[in-house]
């Protein structure tokens, strides 16, 4: 009896034992906004590894601007924006850390504005269109193919062309969507001191970098200690994965 | 002006003077004076008549003329004799340095002319010849010393100015004041009624000196650097000793002066421009409210030293705010010896455009505290603020630009957790995903094709069936056929059979059927032989009907030739 008693209050017990998942963000915002910076970044970083979002990148940025790591802030604030793309506040920050690192720099959007437009419909809304035109296309096909001739045939011929085009078009959301979280497609410089190389452990190379450039990751190397990246001067190099911070 | 005056007083007392031995005095106090610095001009005589006095076009008189008459008894040679004497005072300065000389004072009687002696003045730049230390003053009856709570200042920092008069001599009355002058821009609020005057007592060079304490005055120096404090100036009325009689006499004080030093760089950004002691609270108007109405958040100052000119603090909002209108300021300041103090409401109105728990970030200032010499940083939290969603969009009202420039910044911290990454499922992702959305594509192509070959094998049995039994119609029919009909009627079924059979057979119509026709299924839909076959009896039939041999012919061979026609198809 007292094993069992012991078992239902343990059970109970279970849920409340657990960090809930925005514990690390709430410490990481206290910790803010008692200026320990240093800590609100260690906890926003926690916070990021357990579930990226918009509000943990911004505010790790904010953290950072504060201690005025700018390469870091930046960094945080562009992937802030690979969550909320069309968010004024953090493209102002990014906009704003971009001139602290360098006054002649013009801060651009890291996303072209056809992937705003599709991440600002959302995963779900392309996922939805493409399952439910891929539905209706495949009652057409099936249609089509199974009957010789009929009225009805003519109308799935003719509902066949709309229904093909919202079929390509969410298809490509839900491509371009899934590209996006899943690639890293540019980095920054941890800061002014980083080496970069001609071949990964190969010949080092005199590079003088604007501290503000994003540069573009082209592929990686042994385990992804080594990236090659694209300058916006498009010359490749190669850079150690540790100095970089990539997005 | 002054001779006219003197001129008729004389007249009118001369009439009333006794006869006594010729005596006129003039005093002149002090000898040596600076630039608009009082001097007391006084005469005593018992000459009647009328009266001159030569005073130097540069003095300036002071207030009214005090007129007066004492008389004694004394006894000169045991006889009793009764003196008699007029007084005269009256003050004024001079405006510019040099040497003047007062009188000799003429009184014309009808004996002659009886003159008093010459007096001369020296009159020097103003050199301060009034210390600040009181007891290196005492040489002289009244002087003043201006008081202040400090040489040196930050600008910001409030200055306290008073007058101190210090008299060795009885003070009837203070007849006046002028305020405190400075050489540059200030804003001065005077803390007491200038003519409001406090006695006490002062030892000095162990003597006891009654001191008077007039004008004090706050006073804010608008610019950095050095400020010259022009002496103050004040007209008592007191008892002369030696004559004891009431004299005026203007008073002027020592010149000092105040360094006002800029504040020490480190300027923080949330510096309101207070020089003081300040503490901040703030709370909101409601802690609970919908989305798109405005909560005020009432920020208030309090604190000593320039609460009057203190700017409203930044305060920062969180994401999906903004503020709603200008700032109100509601300030209850009263101004003391410490500078401004009391208390500054700022309210700030706040449009809530987002639903959730909002957590404003708390309110900061900074100033500067002169008696640490250094900045601090005070803020003060805000209680979270509950906006319940009323399912609307609001739209933002702009903020308005401040005209000032201000150092752009970066934008503050979001309290709700936005923008999750997206949770997939690994169904969903790479080419699982690609076949999930193209499996309903696949699955009507496939289903149809299916239903379609059913469909299609379905008709092709019914379309042999039909094949069969019109083939076994067609060879009943045919071997059916009445060998009593004459063999005219009897060519006529056959053919008829026969080409209905292949009408049928190639489901057209019998008037399709010809030779040609034929011909053209040749050879995936009938063989060779059989299309020579069945030509071959559409010839022989046509030979005997048209040839002549109807009643000789023997139509039985061309029914069988037409049996094997018909059965051939079924191979």
């Amino acid at each position: 009896m007292k094993n069992i008693v012991f078992f239902i209050l343990m059970t109970l017990f279970v849920p409340f034992t657990g960090r809930s998942t925005d514990d690390f963000f709430n410490n990481g915002l206290e910790q803010l906004l008692n200026k320990d910076y240093v800590g609100a970044k260690q906890s926003f970083l926690k916070d990021i590894e357990q579930q990226a979002s918009y509000s943990s990148y911004y505010n790790y940025g904010v953290a950072a601007g504060e201690l005025e790591q700018w390469h870091e802030a930046k960094w945080a604030f562009e992937s802030a924006l690979k969550y909320k793309p069309l968010d004024s506040d953090g493209q102002y920050n990014a906009r704003y850390v971009t001139h602290q690192l360098s006054d002649e720099k013009i801060w651009v959007h890291p996303y072209p504005w056809l992937e705003r437009v599709v991440l600002g419909f959302g995963s779900s809304t392309w996922w939805f269109l493409a399952l439910v035109s891929s539905v209706f296309l495949g009652l057409l096909i099936f249609n089509i193919i199974s009957k010789k001739s009929s009225k009805m045939q003519k109308w799935c011929w003719r509902l066949s062309f709309p229904a093909l085009l919202i079929f390509g078009i969410s298809f490509y959301g839900v491509y371009s969507i899934n590209q996006h979280y899943e690639q890293e497609r540019y980095a920054i410089i941890k800061d002014n001191t980083t080496e970069f190389y001609i071949s990964p452990n190969g010949v080092q190379i005199q590079e003088n970098l604007d501290p503000a450039n994003r540069l573009s990751v082209v592929k990686y190397f042994k385990d992804s200690t080594w990236v090659q990246i694209k300058s916006e001067g498009n010359n490749h190099l190669w850079v150690e994965a540790s100095n970089l911070l990539t997005y | 002006m002054v001779r006219i005056i003197f001129l008729h007083i004389m007249l009118l007392v001369a009439g009333i003077s006794f006869a006594q031995d010729e005596y006129i005095k003039l005093d002149v106090n002090p000898n040596t004076v600076e630039v608009g610095q009082s001097i007391s001009v006084s005469i005593k005589t018992n000459v009647n008549g009328r009266m001159d006095m030569n005073l130097p076009d540069g003095f300036i008189q002071s207030g009214a003329m005090n007129t007066g008459m004492s008389s004694s008894v004394v006894y000169i040679n045991g006889k009793q004799k009764r003196l008699r004497y007029d007084h005269r005072s009256f003050t004024g300065y001079f405006e510019e340095a040099g040497t003047y000389e007062i009188g000799p004072v003429i009184v014309e009687t009808r004996d002659g002319e009886v003159k008093s002696e010459l007096k001369k003045i020296k009159v020097i730049r103003r050199q301060n010849m009034i210390s600040e230390d009181p007891s290196k003053n005492m040489n002289q009856a009244i002087f003043g010393i201006v008081e202040q709570s400090s040489k040196e200042i930050y600008e910001g920092e409030p200055l306290i100015l008073e007058g101190k008069i210090y008299a060795q001599v009885e003070v009837l009355e203070v007849q006046g004041f002028s305020p405190f002058q400075l050489d540059g821009p200030y804003e001065e609020h005077l803390l007491v009624n200038p003519n409001a005057v406090n006695g006490s007592y002062s030892v000095i060079n162990g003597r006891n000196i009654e001191t008077y304490k007039i004008g004090k005055t706050l006073i804010y120096p608008e610019e950095i650097g050095e400020f010259k404090i022009k002496p103050f100036h004040s007209v008592l009325l007191f008892n002369d000793p030696r004559t004891n009689f009431p004299e005026r006499a203007k008073i002027l004080s020592n010149e000092t002066s105040v360094k006002v030093k800029p504040l020490p760089e480190g300027t923080p950004q949330t510096f309101i421009g207070g020089v003081g002691s300040f503490d901040i609270s703030a709370s909101l108007s409601d802690h609970k409210i919908d989305q798109g109405k405005v909560v005020e958040l009432k920020v208030k100052l309090t604190g000593v030293g320039n609460l009057h000119n203190v700017e409203k603090p930044k305060v920062k909002l969180a994401s999906g705010m903004t503020f709603y209108g200008d700032v109100e300021v509601v300030d209850s300041i009263n101004f003391s010896a410490q500078g401004s103090e009391g208390s500054k409401v700022f309210t700030y109105f706040i449009q809530a455009n987002r639903p959730g728990d909002i957590k404003l970030p708390p309110v900061e200032i900074s100033y500067f505290n002169p008696i640490e010499e250094k900045y601090k940083t005070i803020s003060c939290k805000i209680s979270s603020l509950k906006v319940i969603s009323t399912g609307e969009e609001i739209e933002e009202v702009p903020e308005e630009i401040p005209e000032e420039i201000q150092a752009p910044t970066m934008q503050p911290l979001i309290t709700e957790k936005i923008g999750k990454a997206p949770k997939t499922n690994p169904l969903l992702e790479g080419w699982k995903g690609a076949v999930l959305i193209f499996s309903p594509l696949m699955l009507g192509f496939l289903a149809g094709a299916v239903v379609r070959v059913k469909q299609e094998n379905k008709e092709q049995t019914l379309l042999n069936k039909q094949r069969w039994q019109h083939r076994a119609d067609a060879a009943l029919a045919l071997s059916s056929l009445d060998d009593s009909d004459t063999n005219k009627d009897q060519l006529k079924e056959i053919t008829d059979i026969l080409l209905g059979f292949l009408a049928k057979e190639f489901q057209v119509s019998k008037g399709e059927i010809s030779r040609s026709f034929l011909k053209s299924k040749v050879p995936n839909e009938i063989d060779q032989d059989i299309f020579d076959q069945t030509i071959a009896v559409f010839d022989e039939v046509d030979a005997i009907k048209y040839g002549g041999k109807v009643q000789d012919s023997e139509v039985s061979l061309i029914k069988e030739q037409a049996i094997k026609i018909v059965k051939s198809f079924d191979k």
